[in-house]
């Protein structure tokens, strides 16, 4: 009898517990949040994503726990946050190839625009071109001239169709006039691989990951995508920017930001805005991002949504250059 | 060099990187045992705690949880023919049979030992060795992939199911299942059904959970009986451990597996999977009694577990000499490296040297450790096996669900009882489902590396392949030159057969 006492005593218990959440209306958060991450593991936003879980929740109050859905070109975990109760728990941690160009190139269940409100820029990533340094060019202007006497020799490879690599190789080739012969790679590790076992002969990466084969001078950088050097940066503030040496409208800097789902009630979004303020000037997170080799460049949530639209209406138009000649 | 790896063992001499090994091991072998709580997903979670301990704490630590959890996808495997992981799917080949006959233990130790072993080696050869792997791993390029993965399959095939028509339509439905989802050249989405949920194609662990689970979750309902252990064995008998007579039987299972795994171990995305269906395949083949396969064989559990395993030293090689990762796995390792201030890479021996060769060197000995400590903690799952079915399949079921839950989208868990559901007709109809799901591991990689090739060869595919990849025009003959001796033999004999009588 008493153990049957104890048993719905127990069961009782539970559905109270259950039900807390949502009858209580306490101060936000009053659970964990889940940061959804539209890749796999181990890229750059998973390490981005793992350092910044484990020092905002100090900041919250609540633990922020990483969820990965990849898949579908990132828009199978970009859908699945559209989809998620507008409650501030389900938060998306992406980068603007996501969020502004790669539904403009299939049929996804959501728009983007509308659906998304940007939350804050953590910083960005710009790629470099990159060659081995045994090739028969030792700069940018060689490259073309060469390219240009070989049209369709040269093998360029990208991380992937409409990917990080993908636009700005295909802007560049374009601004230059040559032709190459375009090689998609499985993400960017692949990729690099690729160009420094010699079967591809131009890549395209991020300056971290180049780093170590660069200071080991293996490889040539040839330029920087953009125009703004890094000049802070002691290994590649000598590389040019395209933009220097003559190549217009030649720049994909990867954005790394989070979104909520723009319903999120106003004050929460706010509250999640300023916690990613105050994450950027934490200490132990400039410590974190300086050990992993990234830089921080804060844009408010408010700001980068101003940039959004005309993005991507540019990338509206880029799209259509691209694929109407082949 | 030498100097900087005489220092390596003076870091190793402190007990607490033990102790970290051991906790990482025992947390990743509970977590690898739970279907489709993965490895990936328990370094993932676990990588901020190793960002703050200091590097000879935090590494070794994740480096346990990788070893543990890739032998803990094979107890599921093993004892109710669920895979845990990719990897583990050609132990279950043999692993539940071996249940059924009550020698459960004595398959989960024999795994335990031949992974280890299996490991180990690996590791000390690809430690000898770093320099030339480095090289050979650069010379395999798209067409050598596609050149070894047609050649495993042709290994495969030909050692697979008795009916061999009924083994090519299975093999037909996984490779047709496998090109549903996103072109990976053209970004496009196809045979999709216009379906949101497949957009991303069908993820493997509900495909596995539902090819495997489910049919032998339905079919021990349907047996009636009350143990998932065959009731002709004495239970008393049913937990005995491996005698060293039978391990000594299939020594040289696993060093053969061994030797597979490490050469497949250098070819970039195929790894483990593959490794494991060819040591199965070259086992059986070399095998005195082949008939035993699948019904039952220590052997059958021996060489998939050692092949897989060994994949995992020249996995290794790409990160530590160039920084890029093989696998996702090894991908979570160059974070924790990186957020230790280490990038790995040509100059990294030089630079960090001793550290470097003390994590090394802490996966080989994170080897040996398990080696005993599975030896222990396999005592409670060979244990809850023997309860009766009336309390183990709920907890099946659950599993299966949840495991499917975890690739994170709810679609998966339709797909997954869709799936179970056509994989338990199937198998009514004596159909062998390995060939499926080896078809639809295989079917991406096949795919997107020939047309690869195709873009490097630029229009010219036979001169591109002949003149300028040497080693992948080797393999593609080898496979015909094996499929042209597979057809000409029985018939030979024949002949030869008849003129002699």
């Amino acid at each position: 009898m008493k153990k049957r006492f104890f048993v719905i005593l127990a069961a009782l218990a539970l559905v109270v517990a259950l039900g807390a959440p949502s009858a209580s209306t306490a101060a936000y958060p009053d659970r964990p949040i889940t940061l959804v991450l539209p890749v796999g593991a181990g890229g750059s936003h998973d390490l981005h994503a793992r350092g910044i879980t484990s020092i905002i929740a100090d900041i919250l109050g609540q633990p922020m726990v990483v969820k990965l859905v990849p898949g579908g070109a990132g828009m199978k975990g970009t859908g699945f946050v559209a989809k998620a109760k507008p409650d501030g728990y389900t938060l998306l941690f992406t980068h603007n190839g996501f969020d502004q160009l790669v539904p403009q190139t299939r049929k996804v269940p959501f728009d983007t625009l509308r659906d998304f409100s940007a939350v804050a820029k953590i910083n960005h990533g710009q790629p470099v071109f990159f060659s081995l340094s045994n090739r028969p060019w030792k700069n940018m202007k060689e490259f073309v001239a060469y390219a240009k006497k070989n049209p369709g020799k040269v093998n360029w490879g990208h991380s992937g169709v409409w990917g990080a690599g993908h636009v700005p190789s295909m802007q560049f080739v374009r601004a230059a006039g040559i032709k190459v012969n375009f090689i998609p790679h499985k993400g960017g590790g692949p990729a690099l691989r690729a160009v420094l076992s010699g079967q591809d002969d131009v890549g395209i990466a991020f300056p971290t990951q180049l780093r170590p084969h660069k200071k080991a001078g293996k490889v040539t950088v040839l330029a920087l995508t953009g125009d703004m050097r890094l000049s802070k940066d002691p290994d590649f503030k000598e590389v040019p920017t395209t933009t220097e040496l003559g190549y217009k409208g030649v720049g994909f800097t990867m954005d790394r930001i989070f979104m909520a789902p723009s319903k999120t009630p106003a004050d929460r979004l706010k509250k999640l805005r300023d916690a990613f303020e105050k994450l950027t000037k934490n200490k132990s997170f400039k410590r974190f991002m300086r050990s992993i080799g990234e830089n921080v460049v804060f844009v408010s949530g408010a700001d980068y949504e101003k940039t959004r639209k005309p993005n991507f209406d540019g990338y509206t138009q880029l799209i259509k250059a691209m694929t109407m000649k082949k | 060099m030498l100097d900087a790896f005489l220092q390596a063992f003076a870091l190793l001499m402190r007990v607490d990187t033990y102790l970290y090994i051991c906790a990482g091991l025992t947390i990743g072998m509970f977590v690898g045992a739970m279907p489709g709580l993965t490895t990936i997903l328990a370094m993932s979670v676990l990588l901020p705690i190793s960002f703050k301990l200091e590097p000879m704490l935090g590494i070794p630590f994740l480096i346990g949880i990788y070893k543990g959890g890739i032998y803990g996808g094979s107890i599921p495997a093993i004892l109710v023919g669920i895979p845990g992981t990719g990897a583990s799917i050609a132990t279950t080949f043999d692993g539940p049979a071996l249940t059924r006959k009550g020698e459960g233990r004595k398959a989960l130790e024999m795994a335990l030992f031949s992974s280890t072993i299996a490991d180990t080696l690996s590791d000390i050869f690809t430690l000898a060795l770093i320099g030339p792997i480095a090289i050979i791993t650069l010379l395999i390029g798209p067409p050598e992939v596609f050149a070894v993965i047609i050649f495993s399959l042709v290994l495969i095939a030909s050692v697979s199911s008795d009916s061999g028509l009924k083994g090519a339509i299975a093999a037909c439905i996984g490779m047709g299942l496998g090109f549903i989802g996103t072109d990976a050249t053209t970004g496009a989405t196809r045979m999709t059904f216009g379906l949101e949920a497949l957009s991303g194609g069908i993820p493997l662990i509900p495909l596995a959970i539902g090819i495997f689970a489910m049919p032998e979750v339905l079919e021990a309902v349907e047996t009636r009986t009350v143990r998932f252990i065959s009731e002709h064995v004495d239970l008393a008998k049913a937990g005995e451990r491996l005698r060293w007579r039978e391990f000594k039987a299939s020594i040289r299972s696993i060093l053969r597996s061994t030797a597979i795994g490490t050469g497949i171990g250098m070819v970039p995305g195929v790894g483990q999977v593959v490794a494991a269906f060819i040591g199965y395949s070259a086992a059986k083949r070399a095998s005195k009694n082949p008939e035993n396969f699948g019904k039952g064989e220590l052997d059958g559990v021996a060489a998939p577990e050692a092949a897989n395993n060994a994949v995992n030293g020249p996995t290794l090689v790409p990160l530590l000499t160039l920084g890029i990762p093989g696998d996702n796995v090894t991908a979570i390792l160059l974070g924790a490296f990186v957020a230790h201030g280490m990038r790995p890479g040509p100059q990294i021996f030089q630079e960090q040297g001793a550290l470097m060769y003390a994590l090394i060197l802490t996966m080989v000995l994170a080897n040996v450790l398990f080696f005993f400590l599975g030896y222990v903690l396999l005592k409670p799952f060979a244990r809850a096996i023997q309860f009766k079915k009336a309390y183990l399949i709920p907890v099946i079921v659950a599993l299966a669900f949840v495991g499917t839950l975890s690739t994170g989208a709810n679609t998966d868990v339709i797909l997954m009882v869709i799936i179970g559901v056509c994989a338990y007709i199937l198998r009514k109809f004596k159909f062998d489902l390995a060939p499926l799901i080896i078809a639809f591991v295989l079917a991406e990689p096949i795919e997107y590396r020939l047309s690869q090739s195709m873009l490097y060869a630029k229009g010219a595919p036979f001169s591109y392949l002949f003149l300028q990849r040497p080693i992948a025009s080797a393999f593609l003959i080898a496979a015909l030159v094996w499929i042209a001796y597979l057809i000409l033999a029985p018939m030979w004999r024949r002949t030869r057969g008849s003129a002699a009588s």
